[in-house]
């Protein structure tokens, strides 16, 4: 059974199904209880869970990210709300430092099953300090797992598996996609990490992405399908683990990749992805693999300004057509 | 000038003092006194281990501090947790750390208290509540202040005792955690009990040079948490001070917090060995005042002990920890393959290539 | 198809002896696998294979010295073919010399780049070309793959892609056409044994005659070992070109084996026993900080002093003796000194040194104390400006300040030195230095 639902809707389906399921369950964040949440994600469960378990907590990023690892180390499971990612740097000690290692270093003694959420990445005018893709940051350290959703569908099976998974993870959330609808499946739906999902299959050119930029890529593959090339859509939705055979698997059949990113292209996930297949499937490739990333600028403020900083359609076509040795256009 | 009136001075508010002020039993005493020359003897022989070049890392010793630590576990109950921050090794033989293994540890060995992953920074023994020693400044007290939310909401009635140092109350982690115990507390959720150990000096700097408020204790008022301050470098004081809070923090889940006065006479690490930021004069004035050396003198001065029995004693502690560095320097190093595991809990244990 | 090469391992070595076969001819090797034992002047050692394949055509013989850079087999990719080769290893050689010194297998693929035309393949379509077609062409990784596994010749693909890479589109559209199918000339056939044109340079080494064999009853006759060969070459060099001059100075060493025996009580605990040599070495380094000149190569283009002294030492091997060097040794103490000597004898003695371990040096001490030797003359280590024998310490009566007859440990050292570089009066000055070091040799701690 599937119904349509929005990507908040969806989120909000999972954290309720998983409260429901755990009394270990709380969720923390800024604002999420009496004013509802900022994006309106936990609008109403503060009536219906209370306070004890549906936290409001002071700005206080470091504070209440330490808090909750704390919590996590007694067998708690806190949902961290980061109102957004760009406020996560004040709790990175916490995170780093604590929640990823704290396993390592303590010789197994503690497990911290801890899920810290919220939106990621830019596209609405909301200038340098509020526009960042955190993946590869948090992607970077050993101790963490790190997924990106982009469907409704995926949003509430991945928080689902987040919630179970006894060690820290990074849930980052396709923010400017809210309110995007999509078939979500009832009940408990759980998508397992470390699997991509290929969001459409084709047999020229294999376009790779997460979160809000396979959308992205989807309409790219359509104007190409216009001009007679079939591309496959991969949608890695987990970025640590990371799904590397369904890459090698895609690229031997279309012997073409480019990988597409919001963020920054120094150090960023399409260099991963361009190095996984040099390495594995060397042999099949046409090509050398392309990358499309953001500008590597603050995020400005101007709307036109904004567009040319993020990855565009064009140039997603455009790296398509040269890995095809076909003219740009 | 008596160490004890340049506290008073330095707080401004009253100390609780020393001087067996409590009716601490000899016996009681002597068992006191047992446990700090262990910790003493221990310290020392780490010491020697690192200048030897068989500990690696940092190496942070309690020798002089040792009151504190004892007298606050006297007041701990099964089920409770501690948390601190890098020197830990005081903490975990008090609660009943193997010797042994904390010195594997230390010498990373396959058999050391967190399997040479952690080394003298990073010593946990959950099982008896140790829930680790943290090496970041500060970055442990929001995970004690979360540890103590957790048992209020999971019902049990135990307590956190969360050790800091006076450097660490610089930290916005400091901050922003009392803030949330002080609030959490308010409706009884946050049975945390706040252990600052003012040594006076964060690694070289004097709290003075750090803080224009320098009454520590104080601090705690600004996030509602009630405080008071003790003198550190007598156990029986520490204790009376230590029974009464841990029983009032248990019993009403709000946090408290005291501020306990007290000395390092060892360097800040084992490799500190110009002492720029203090004179001889200053420790040796401390020294005159060695936790240890105040038992002894009680201990003689009614009669429990002699010297001789005394000697017995720090014979017997030296003979364990001389066990422990045997044990330490006979055991393997960690197999190799232990280095891919405890990175994450569950299947996919390690994502990275072997 | 890629080659497999002598390797050069060293700026003297000529050529190497192909000791033994590990893999026979048609068997699979991977990158990485030994596939020959080859002895080279200084050292045995493991070839490795470079590339994956079939092992074909094994050239060389076991026991057969073969120069460097020559092929001494094949490795036949998937879809290769074994190309015929109509000249010996000259070219191979030539290339890998313009390549690199030291590595033979990097020296190839540089050669193999840096003459890849981009156009007009089809030039090299006849005869050996398309055997080695991979290295010449731009094409497409899938390219080659498909061409290996539909036996294309690329030679006759026009690459559509930048710079004409070869890529998919073209490969198939060959295909369908018919029109890249590789043609049979390039079936394996007789391989010439490689020329190997540095035999006739040996010669020159040779004493003019020699008497042949007697072969009468009691004798046998002894093939030299390569390593055998290599020394009688380079001391008869050494011997006939170098106008050499000797110095002998006998020093006391009671004071030093008093120093010695203070220090080695100290560094028991940490497993170090200094030698005599390393006295003697670090003495000879310290000296050369007055006496510069004799720290100096004879070359091309003049004499070359050098600043650093990288001091070689002459280990005796069951086959023959190697001179593994310790770098820039005035800069270390006497216990660094001892750990690296030790560890470069053992090494030595094993056969494991690395090229880098024993070329070069500046000048070089040979000690022959351990045998009792009162005295010795040594062979200079060309292009070096001298060596120091070392001989062994006797105990004999000697004079003291006040004219008394006292026991004392005396060792004998002589200087060869190169009269081309330096003149008697600057040997001498040097030994009296070392001699006064030694006699002092609180001066080997400054």
């Amino acid at each position: 059974m599937a119904e349509t639902k929005t990507y908040r809707e969806a989120l909000r389906e999972a954290m309720v199904h998983e409260l429901d399921r755990d009394e270990n369950v709380v969720l923390m964040g800024e604002d999420i209880g009496v004013y509802g949440g900022t994006h309106l994600i936990t609008d109403g469960l503060y009536d219906e869970y209370g306070p004890r378990r549906i936290m409001d907590v002071p700005i206080s990023e470091n504070g209440f990210t330490g808090a909750a690892v704390g919590m996590a180390m007694m067998g708690m499971r806190p949902v961290v709300e980061m109102m957004t990612w760009n406020f996560s740097f004040l709790a990175a000690d916490q995170i780093i430092q604590n929640s990823a290692k704290v396993r390592y270093f303590s010789g197994g003694q503690v497990e911290v099953p801890l899920v810290i959420r919220g939106p990621n990445g830019g596209g609405v005018q909301l200038s340098a300090q509020h526009t960042h893709s955190l993946e590869s940051f948090y992607g970077h350290f050993p101790g963490l797992k790190v997924v990106a959703p982009v469907t409704p569908n995926d949003v509430k099976g991945m928080m689902l598996t987040a919630i179970r998974d006894p060690n820290p993870v990074i849930f980052l959330e396709a923010g400017a996609l809210y309110g995007t609808k999509g078939e979500v499946e009832e009940g408990d739906n759980a998508v397992p990490f470390g699997e991509a999902r290929i969001a459409r299959e084709g047999s020229d050119v294999t376009l790779i992405a997460y979160g809000r930029q396979v959308n992205l890529c989807l309409r790219a593959a359509d104007t190409l399908a216009e001009e007679g090339f079939e591309a496959e859509v991969i949608d890695l939705r987990s970025l640590r683990p990371f799904d590397e055979d369904t890459i090698v698997e895609s690229i031997e059949k279309t012997h073409r990749a480019v990988a597409v990113q919001e963020q920054w292209r120094w150090f960023g996930v399409a260099s991963e992805v361009a190095a996984i297949i040099q390495e594995r499937a060397f042999d099949s490739l046409d090509a050398p693999v392309e990358r499309v990333s953001g500008a590597e600028v603050p995020g400005p403020y101007a709307r036109n300004l904004e567009l040319m900083a993020f990855p565009s359609e064009k140039q997603v076509t455009n790296a398509a057509r040269r890995v095809l040795y076909e003219e740009e256009k | 000038m008596s160490a004890d009136n340049e506290h008073s001075e330095d707080g401004g508010v009253e100390t609780r003092e020393g001087g067996g002020a409590i009716a601490t039993s000899s016996e009681r005493l002597v068992d006191l006194y047992r446990q700090m020359a262990l910790i003493r003897a221990f310290e020392e022989a780490c010491q020697r281990g690192f200048r030897q070049g068989k500990i690696g890392g940092y190496l942070h010793v309690y020798i002089g501090q040792e009151a504190v630590a004892t007298g606050f576990l006297e007041a701990f109950k099964e089920g409770d947790k501690v948390i601190t921050a890098y020197r830990d090794h005081a903490h975990a033989l008090l609660l009943g750390s193997d010797p042994k293994e904390i010195m594997a540890e230390l010498y990373g060995k396959e058999t050391g208290l967190v399997k040479g992953k952690g080394g003298s920074m990073h010593l946990f023994d959950v099982e008896r509540g140790l829930m680790g020693g943290y090496g970041i400044v500060g970055g442990h007290i929001p995970l004690g202040v979360g540890i103590a939310y957790a048992m209020r909401y999971q019902e049990t009635d135990h307590i956190t005792q969360l050790y800091l140092g006076d450097g660490a109350m610089s930290q916005g982690a400091f901050h922003e955690a009392a803030n949330l115990a002080g609030l959490w507390g308010r409706d009884g959720q946050c049975p945390c009990l706040f252990i600052v150990e003012n040594n006076k000096y964060g690694m070289g700097t004097s709290v003075e040079r750090t803080t224009a408020m320098t009454d520590l204790a104080a601090k705690f008022d600004a996030y509602g948490i009630e405080n008071e301050k003790v003198d550190g470098m007598d156990v029986e004081t520490v204790i009376e001070v230590a029974e009464r809070v841990a029983e009032q923090v248990r019993e009403t889940g709000k946090p408290y917090a005291v501020e306990a006065l007290t000395y390092r006479t060892a360097p800040h690490g084992a490799a500190d060995f110009f002492e720029k930021y203090r004179t001889k004069e200053e420790i040796e004035e401390w020294r005159e005042r060695d936790p240890i050396a105040m038992v002894e003198h009680k201990l003689i001065e009614n009669g429990a002990l002699d010297e001789e029995k005394l000697e017995e004693i720090r014979g017997e502690a030296k003979e364990r920890v001389q066990e422990a560095v045997k044990f330490a320097e006979e055991s393997e190093e960690p197999p190799e393959e232990e280095l891919y595991t405890d990175v994450y809990s569950g299947k996919d244990e390690y994502m990275g290539e072997e | 198809m890629p080659e497999v090469i002598m390797p050069k391992m060293g700026d003297a070595m000529e050529e190497g002896t192909l000791l033994k076969w590990l893999k026979s001819e048609g068997e699979e090797v991977s990158e990485g696998d030994p596939i020959a034992e080859i002895e080279t002047d200084k050292v045995t050692m493991e070839l490795e294979a470079e590339d994956e394949g079939t092992l074909a055509q094994l050239i060389a013989d076991e026991g057969q010295e073969v120069p460097v850079g020559d092929a001494i087999a094949f490795i036949q990719g998937e879809g290769e073919e074994v190309p015929e080769r109509s000249e010996g290893g000259g070219e191979a050689a030539e290339e890998a010399e313009e390549g690199g010194e030291e590595d033979g297998g990097g020296a190839q693929a540089t050669a193999t780049e840096t003459e890849a035309p981009e156009e007009g393949e089809t030039e090299e379509a006849d005869g050996r070309a398309d055997g080695r077609a991979d290295g010449h062409f731009r094409a497409s990784p899938i390219v080659r793959r498909l061409a290996e596994e539909n036996d294309l010749d690329l030679s006759k693909i026009d690459g559509s892609g930048p710079a004409g890479r070869i890529v998919e589109r073209d490969v198939r559209a060959a295909m369908e056409s018919g029109t890249a199918q590789r043609t049979e000339d390039g079936a394996a056939g007789g391989v010439a044994a490689p020329e190997q044109p540095q035999q006739a340079e040996m010669q020159d080494f040779q004493p003019a005659r020699l008497p042949e064999p007697t072969e009468e009853p009691g004798t046998r006759l002894v093939e030299p070992t390569r390593m055998m060969q290599v020394i009688g070459e380079r001391m008869t060099e050494a011997k006939q070109h170098i106008p050499h001059f000797y110095a002998t100075v006998e020093v006391r060493m009671d004071a030093a084996m008093a120093l010695r025996k203070q220090l080695n009580a100290q560094l028991e605990d940490e497993g170090i026993k200094l030698s005599v040599n390393d006295f003697v070495m670090k003495a000879c380094a310290v000296a050369l900080r007055s006496y510069p000149n004799l720290n100096a190569l004879y070359t091309t283009r003049g004499v070359e002093l050098h600043e650093k002294v990288d001091m070689a030492m002459a280990v005796a091997l069951d086959q023959g003796l190697i001179t593994p060097v310790i770098r820039d040794i005035g800069s270390k103490g006497l216990a660094a000194i001892s750990r690296e000597a030790k560890d470069l004898a053992m090494r030595a003695r094993e056969g494991k040194l690395q090229p880098d371990e024993y070329q070069g040096g500046t000048i070089t001490v040979s000690n022959m104390g351990m045998f009792g030797i009162e005295s010795f003359t040594a062979i200079i280590n060309p292009p070096q400006a001298a060596i120091v024998a070392v001989s062994s310490i006797t105990k004999r009566p000697d004079y003291d300040e006040n004219g008394e007859i006292v026991p004392a440990s005396m060792m004998k050292l002589t200087l060869s030195a190169d009269h081309r570089i330096a003149n008697g009066r600057d040997g001498a000055l040097y030994m009296a230095e070392v001699k006064r070091v030694l006699e002092n040799p609180v001066m080997l701690m400054v």
